[in-house]
C-alpha cells in the first residue's frame, strides 16, 4: 500500500506490512485447513455412502439455504463498504455499514435457527446418520464463526462510535477479512450440502 | 481521469466495484440454485456448481478482501493454504468410494 493513509498504519514489521494484518491472514490460513479437513472428509465419505447421503441432502430446506446465501453475500457487500468508508475517513458511513452487516449476520443466524428447529422437530439430529452428523458439525462450526463475527463487529461499532483512536483502518480491515472468509466458507458449504 | 477512477487509485476498489462484484455474486448464486433443479447429469452438475463456487470465492478474495491490490506476501498467505487443502483432498482421494 502506498496511500498517504497507509503511512499512518502501525506497527510495520520487517515484511513492510502491518503485523496485525499479516497475523490475520496467517490465522485465516489455519482456518482454511480446519474447514478443509471437514470438507475433504465429507466428500470422501459421501462417495462411500452415496444413497444415504443423497437422500438425506434432499431433506434440507433448499430455498432457505439459498436465501441465507443471499443474506451472507449482501453482508459481505456492506462489510466491504464499511472498510472502503474507513479508508476514506467517513466514520458515519462506517457505522451505518457495520450496523447493516450486524443485522444481516443476525438474520443469517436467525434463518439457520429456523432450519435447525425444523430438523429437530422431525427428529433429524447429528446422531441420525452420517450426512446429518456432517451437516450439523459443518454448519454449526460455520454458524459459530458468524456469531463471533457479529460480536467482533458489535465491539468495533461501539469503538468507532466512541471515536476511539485505537480503532484505525487495519482493525476495521481485519474484521472485514474475517467476515469475508466466513462468506467464502459458506459459498462452498451451500452447494456441497444443499445442492448435491 | 474521472472522480471514480481517482478514488480507485487512491483507495483500492471503488464503491462501484463493490456493487458490481455483489451483482456478480448474486447472479452466480441464482445460477447455482437453478443448476440444482436442472436435468443435467449429476457429475456435470457437481462440476459446474463447484466451478461457480470457486469463481465466487475468487471474486470475494480479489475485490472484497483486496488480494488484487495487496502485497505478494499476503497473496502467498491466502493461496498457500488453498493449495495445501486441495493436496489434502487429493491425498485422500484414493479412499473415495470405499466404505469406512
Amino acid at each position: 500500500m502506498s496511500t498517504p493513509a497507509a503511512h499512518r498504519l502501525r506497527p510495520i514489521g520487517v515484511t513492510g506490512l502491518d503485523n496485525r494484518k499479516l497475523g490475520m491472514w496467517i490465522f485465516l490460513a489455519s482456518e482454511v485447513m480446519l474447514f478443509a479437513g471437514f470438507i475433504g472428509s465429507f466428500v470422501n465419505l459421501r462417495a462411500a455412502n452415496l444413497v444415504t447421503m443423497t437422500e438425506a441432502a434432499g431433506l434440507l430446506n433448499r430455498p432457505l439455504g439459498a436465501v441465507n446465501t443471499f443474506v451472507l453475500i449482501t453482508s459481505s457487500l456492506t462489510m466491504a463498504m464499511a472498510v472502503g468508508a474507513m479508508h476514506r475517513g467517513n466514520r458515519a458511513w462506517v457505522k451505518l455499514f457495520l450496523l447493516l452487516t450486524i443485522v444481516l449476520g443476525c438474520g443469517f443466524l436467525g434463518i439457520k435457527g429456523v432450519e435447525y428447529s425444523e430438523k429437530f422437530a422431525h427428529h433429524y439430529t447429528p446422531h441420525t446418520n452420517l450426512f446429518f452428523s456432517f451437516y450439523f458439525i459443518m454448519t454449526g462450526l460455520h454458524a459459530l464463526h458468524v456469531f463471533v463475527g457479529v460480536v467482533l463487529m458489535t465491539v468495533l461499532l461501539a469503538s468507532v462510535a466512541a471515536n476511539s483512536a485505537r480503532t484505525d483502518e487495519v482493525v476495521v480491515e481485519n474484521v472485514g477479512l474475517y467476515w469475508h472468509f466466513v462468506d467464502v466458507v459458506w459459498i462452498f458449504l451451500f452447494p456441497l450440502l444443499y445442492l448435491t | 481521469m474521472g472522480d471514480d477512477m481517482k478514488e480507485h487509485v487512491a483507495h483500492g476498489p471503488s464503491y462501484r466495484d463493490y456493487v458490481a462484484v455483489f451483482a456478480g455474486l448474486a447472479v452466480l448464486t441464482a445460477a447455482t440454485v437453478a443448476l440444482s433443479y436442472s436435468g443435467l447429469a449429476e457429475g456435470l452438475r457437481h462440476f459446474l456448481a463447484f466451478t461457480i463456487a470457486t469463481a465466487k470465492a475468487v471474486l470475494v478474495g480479489m475485490i472484497f478482501m483486496h488480494l488484487r491490490f495487496d502485497r505478494r506476501l499476503i497473496v502467498a498467505c491466502a493461496v498457500t493454504p488453498v493449495v495445501l487443502a486441495i493436496l489434502f483432498i487429493l491425498a485422500i482421494a484414493p479412499d473415495i468410494g470405499k466404505a469406512p
